[in-house]
């Protein structure tokens, strides 16, 4: 089962369209990530799903419930941290787990204590006098108490420094061992995504690009360094799988899911290096200009 | 943890993992019978997904590496023994970036070739055992 399932979901802000026609799945048990340059319409998409925006047109599921219709019980299994959690200031951090703890159905006192600890989190300080870093990490150990079997993740670890940054991934994968929890996080770190997530999908000019398991796609695209003279350029883009052709000092560089014997029989092609390809060529293949 | 993580290297993460660790079982840190990380905990532990750690425990497997008997954890098998077509694969990748680079800085085939002979004489003569070609192999 898909822990998120969208059909061609829209949302336009007045005349303006920010999503436009989005089908997306995050099976369920995943660690999906969802990327795309500022702007793309990521929050967007989370706070549909959340049900604070209404679609103006599509469909959507959560946990197999109609967007927007999920009653408490399956409400409670879903957890989202924004970007920038507002807590009340005045509470301290002890206070704030009681608080939170009273009022969720599925709250779990000794993992919040566990989360509390891992991050070095003092329970007497203010809220509102935690750092930006601690802040965060604070979101993540509360979300992660309400044992959430949906777990969506607004940019998370933004902020971090590195040493905080690897703490609040680690307790985030150490938390997704329970069988079926899904994390949906949006972020703009490749490397973060690549390092942690297991599916990806590219959100950019008002569509999703690409998505799919990364291990998957990144083995079937190619990168490759062509020597070839310019009279090449049509034939190589002509090749079936080539998405992009771009001249280089001395030849193309050339991507797509295509094999370099593919290249190699194409005329006027001299020599084909096979390069690496990481989510970062990916991305700028489909948002690069 | 000695395995280190580089997000922007553009080599997969998964064999980045079993490149250091297939280097620790050549070098001798890792001997025959160590045993290695749980997916679950080495995953953490480099703060990687775990699906990536299996990729580089099979890839590793798939080399005789690594032996993963069910449900009693990841052993090293000791240092490999390749399949004779995987070794020719693995020199030929070799030569290859060999001459790659060779092109780039400009030498040709006669200067690549004194190099190479110059090299396998110098390694043959410090190692009387006549072990060197497998020391140059690696």
């Amino acid at each position: 089962m898909s822990a998120v399932s969208l059909r061609n979901l829209c949302k336009r802000y007045g005349a303006v369209p920010v999503l436009d026609g989005i089908d997306l799945e995050v099976p369920a048990g995943s660690i999906y990530g969802l990327l795309g340059l500022n702007g793309a319409g990521k929050t967007t998409l989370l706070r549909l799903l959340m049900g604070f925006l209404h679609p103006s047109g599509g469909a959507g599921f959560l946990l197999g419930r109609p967007l927007g219709q999920l009653e408490g019980k399956e409400r409670a299994r879903v957890a989202y941290v924004p970007e920038q959690p507002a807590f009340y200031p005045g509470l301290r951090v002890g206070e704030l787990l009681r608080f939170v703890g009273a009022l969720h159905p599925r709250w779990d006192p000794d993992a919040a204590k566990r989360y509390l600890d891992a991050f070095g989190l003092p329970p007497e300080r203010k809220v509102g006098a935690l750092s930006t870093g601690m802040r965060t990490q604070l979101a993540l150990g509360l979300a992660l108490s309400t044992q959430p079997q949906l777990l969506i993740l607004d940019e998370p670890a933004s902020g971090l420094d590195p040493v905080h940054r690897k703490r609040y991934l680690q307790a985030l994968l150490e938390a997704c061992a329970v069988p079926e929890r899904t994390v949906l996080l949006t972020s703009q770190d490749l490397g973060l995504v690549e390092r942690t997530c297991d599916h990806f999908a590219l959100l950019h000019d008002r569509r999703i690009q690409v998505a799919g398991p990364i291990a998957e796609i990144l083995d079937a695209e190619r990168r490759l360094l062509v020597s070839a003279g310019p009279s090449a350029s049509s034939a190589l883009a002509a090749l079936d799988g080539v998405r992009t052709v771009r001249a280089e000092a001395h030849g193309f560089l050339v991507s797509g899911r295509v094999e370099p014997d593919a290249l190699r029989r194409t005329a006027g092609v001299m020599k084909v290096q096979v390069l690496g390809v990481s989510l970062e060529e990916l991305f700028w293949d489909y948002v690069g200009e | 943890m000695w395995i280190r993580i580089d997000s922007h290297s553009g080599v997969p993460i998964y064999r980045q993992i079993a490149a250091q660790i297939e280097q620790a079982v050549l070098s001798g840190v890792l001997q025959a019978g160590d045993k290695l990380p749980a997916v679950r905990e080495l995953a953490v532990e480099l703060a990687v997904n775990p699906a990536t750690v299996v990729k580089a425990y099979a890839e590793l497997q798939l080399g005789g590496l690594i032996e993963q008997p069910r449900g009693r954890g990841t052993f090293v098998l000791g240092r490999p023994v390749l399949a004779a077509a995987q070794r020719h694969e693995r020199l030929k990748s070799a030569v290859e970036a060999l001459l790659v680079e060779a092109e780039r800085l400009g030498f040709g085939p006669d200067e690549v070739l004194a190099e190479l002979r110059h090299a396998l004489q110098e390694a043959a003569s410090h190692d009387p055992d006549g072990e060197g070609e497998r020391h140059v192999g690696r």
